[in-house]
């Protein structure tokens, strides 16, 4: 009996203390951040980012919500970020025993205050949700590639029934976009990255940035451009592992 | 004479410290012909020239200029042949390789070389390529000079996308090259499947950064079977780095652009910021403010780093071991300090006591 319980309790704490990135295991707040990160429905999939300073690291998780992301840096008294298309919230913890400091809702990211055509999270819902599978294809004219190759992944996109959603950079003026893109011949809608799912999967910080998605599933992220035989087979890789997601 | 001696010896001493002044910061307006500020730079081991790469508007090409700030107050804007990305061969940068060009008579990755009367520097769009290799020429290009290598017999690696490299020697005399000779193409890192995501060449092209999964890894390359050996796991993933020149037994750094989250008025905001990771202590500190969409940095030979401040069309210079951890300047009594913002760019001031930081 006595040995269950010790199992059981072992088993619970090895649940707890799945909830933080495994570098900060350890961490004097782990309870207290552990507690919010379940109340935010973090997905537990950790991925580190640049260290905002010396000694301080920063790691963020999806959660069960698309669209909505949690960040924890690991400054002493530490933040943890929930990001959502229409609000962040704050919550800072301190003291000793970590109790919360503050926890506030605040204006969402200033990048989605854009008012024109946006690629937002909602339509990547849709798309996510779709059967056919959709490539999203993010660009830029700073990357003089992701203009000239655009035309293979349109391709390679049609070759394979996938339908080919090009999306601005989102620093980029939609106008601006237009004029220098205008001497590759692309036809395409000017839809501004308005995303905070494919900004946190870092789809803006290299162009192109493709992810190919549907039935309730976003790739890794496909970086670069790829001759067409290399795309093609990076696209059955994807589709095939769509199609094993059952409707 | 004791005065005289006195005199020289303050001249001296002046000079010296002089001298070795360098600016913590140094901020230089974009010259208004880069009418785009450029999407892409590549720095000069002196620190006194990038290369800027600007997309061209209804061309459907990036046009590639060498940007002089040999003379900060008047940088100057020299046009080349090159187009798209053009790389220089990292090292001593005497030759630039470019796989498109203006006037295409051919495809291939094109060898410019930077000085002499042929050069990019002294004869613009006229300038010559050395070289001309139709075999290699693809996206993602990266070269270095490697170690051993001449000016006599100039040797350098260019790896391109999917990990293929060639190893070029450039046999020259006093007319110029002579003659030309590469390995056959080889595939990089054998012994990794995958291939490596926009691989970069260090300095001496013996060690490839590269994005793998959510990281930014190096390898070093064993030239003899290609085998990499992973040698630096940065642990996140970044922009396309530039390592710092080699100075052993150090490991050196790497410099890229960055995205984090910055508390701006209580809310919490993406922001791009110029990083430095210090491959000896496996730390990460910022050296750019926030503001201005900071890119692309660039190492020079005596450890500086160059980048570009897109929103507020700055080239910046800062060198590093005269920044805090959050960037900002130390205030280092002994060295002369530069302040932020053009009004006062180009006054440098000398302070000469004291020595306590802040």
């Amino acid at each position: 009996m006595k040995a269950k319980f010790l199992l059981f309790a072992a088993f619970l704490s090895v649940e707890a203390w799945a909830y933080l990135p495994e570098e900060i295991v350890t961490h004097k707040c782990r309870k207290v951040l552990e507690k919010t990160l379940k109340k935010n429905a973090s997905k537990d999939n950790w991925v580190r980012t640049v260290d905002p300073q010396k000694d301080v690291q920063a790691f963020r998780s999806p959660t069960e919500n698309l669209g909505t992301w949690v960040e924890i840096q690991t400054f002493e008294n530490p933040y943890l970020f929930v990001f959502s298309p229409d609000k962040s919230h704050v919550y800072k913890f301190s003291g000793k025993d970590c109790s919360v400091l503050t926890s506030t809702d605040t204006k969402a990211m200033n990048f989605l205050n854009y008012k024109g055509d946006g690629f937002t999270d909602l339509k990547l819902k849709e798309l996510v949700k779709a059967d056919k599978p959709s490539m999203i294809y993010i660009w830029s004219p700073d990357m003089v590639y992701s203009m000239s190759e655009m035309s293979v992944f349109k391709q390679v996109a049609k070759e394979q029934g996938l339908q080919f959603v090009p999306v601005l950079d989102m620093s980029q003026s939609p106008e601006e976009a237009k004029k220098l893109s205008s001497g590759h011949g692309l036809n395409i809608p000017m839809t501004k990255l308005q995303s905070v799912e494919l900004y946190m999967r870092e789809g803006n910080l290299h162009f192109p940035t493709t992810f190919i998605v549907g039935r309730n599933r976003i790739s890794d992220r496909v970086f670069g451009v790829l001759t067409p035989q290399l795309l093609t087979e990076r696209v059955l890789e994807e589709v095939a592992a769509i199609n094993r997601v059952e409707k | 004479m004791k005065t005289s001696l006195y005199i020289l010896l303050s001249v001296v001493t002046f000079e010296s410290v002089y001298a070795a002044c360098v600016p913590a910061r140094r901020v230089v307006d974009a010259p208004d012909e880069l009418n785009d500020i450029g999407v892409y730079h590549r720095v000069h081991p002196s620190g006194n020239y990038v290369i800027a790469s600007r997309a061209m508007e209804g061309r459907g090409e990036n046009h590639v200029a060498v940007v002089d700030l040999t003379n900060p107050e008047q940088p100057r804007v020299i046009e080349t042949p090159m187009i798209d990305e053009t790389y220089p061969i990292e090292g001593r940068w005497k030759y630039l390789a470019s796989p498109r060009n203006r006037e295409e008579t051919g495809s291939g990755m094109r060898y410019y070389p930077f000085e002499g009367a042929t050069g990019v520097l002294e004869a613009g769009r006229e300038a010559n390529y050395v070289m001309n290799d139709a075999d290699h020429d693809q996206w993602y290009h990266s070269s270095a000079e490697l170690p051993g290598s001449t000016d006599q017999n100039f040797q350098f690696r260019t790896m391109l996308y999917g990990n293929r490299y060639r190893d070029y020697t450039l046999t020259t005399n006093s007319q110029g090259v002579v003659s030309t000779n590469h390995t056959e193409t080889r595939n990089a890192c054998t012994n990794l499947t995958g291939h490596l995501s926009s691989p970069i060449l260090s300095k001496d092209g013996t060690e490839v950064a590269a994005n793998v999964g959510s990281s930014t890894v190096i390898y070093r390359i064993n030239s003899a079977d290609s085998t990499c050996e992973l040698v630096d796991d940065v642990g996140f993933y970044t922009s396309k780095v530039s390592f710092s020149y080699p100075n052993p037994p150090s490991k050196g750094q790497i410099a890229f652009q960055g995205s984090h989250t910055v508390m701006v008025d209580g809310i919490p905001q993406p922001m791009t910021g110029i990083f430095i990771y210090d491959r000896d202590t496996r730390t990460t500190r910022k050296i750019s403010g926030d503001s201005g969409n900071p890119s692309y940095p660039g190492f020079t030979k005596d450890g500086r780093v160059i980048y570009m401040d897109r929103e507020n069309r700055k080239i910046i210079t800062v060198d590093p071991t005269q920044l805090n951890t959050d960037g900002s300047v130390i205030r280092n009594p002994r060295t002369c300090i530069q302040s932020e913002g053009s009004a006062d760019n180009r006054r440098v001031r000398r302070q000469n006591s004291g020595s306590s930081r802040q």
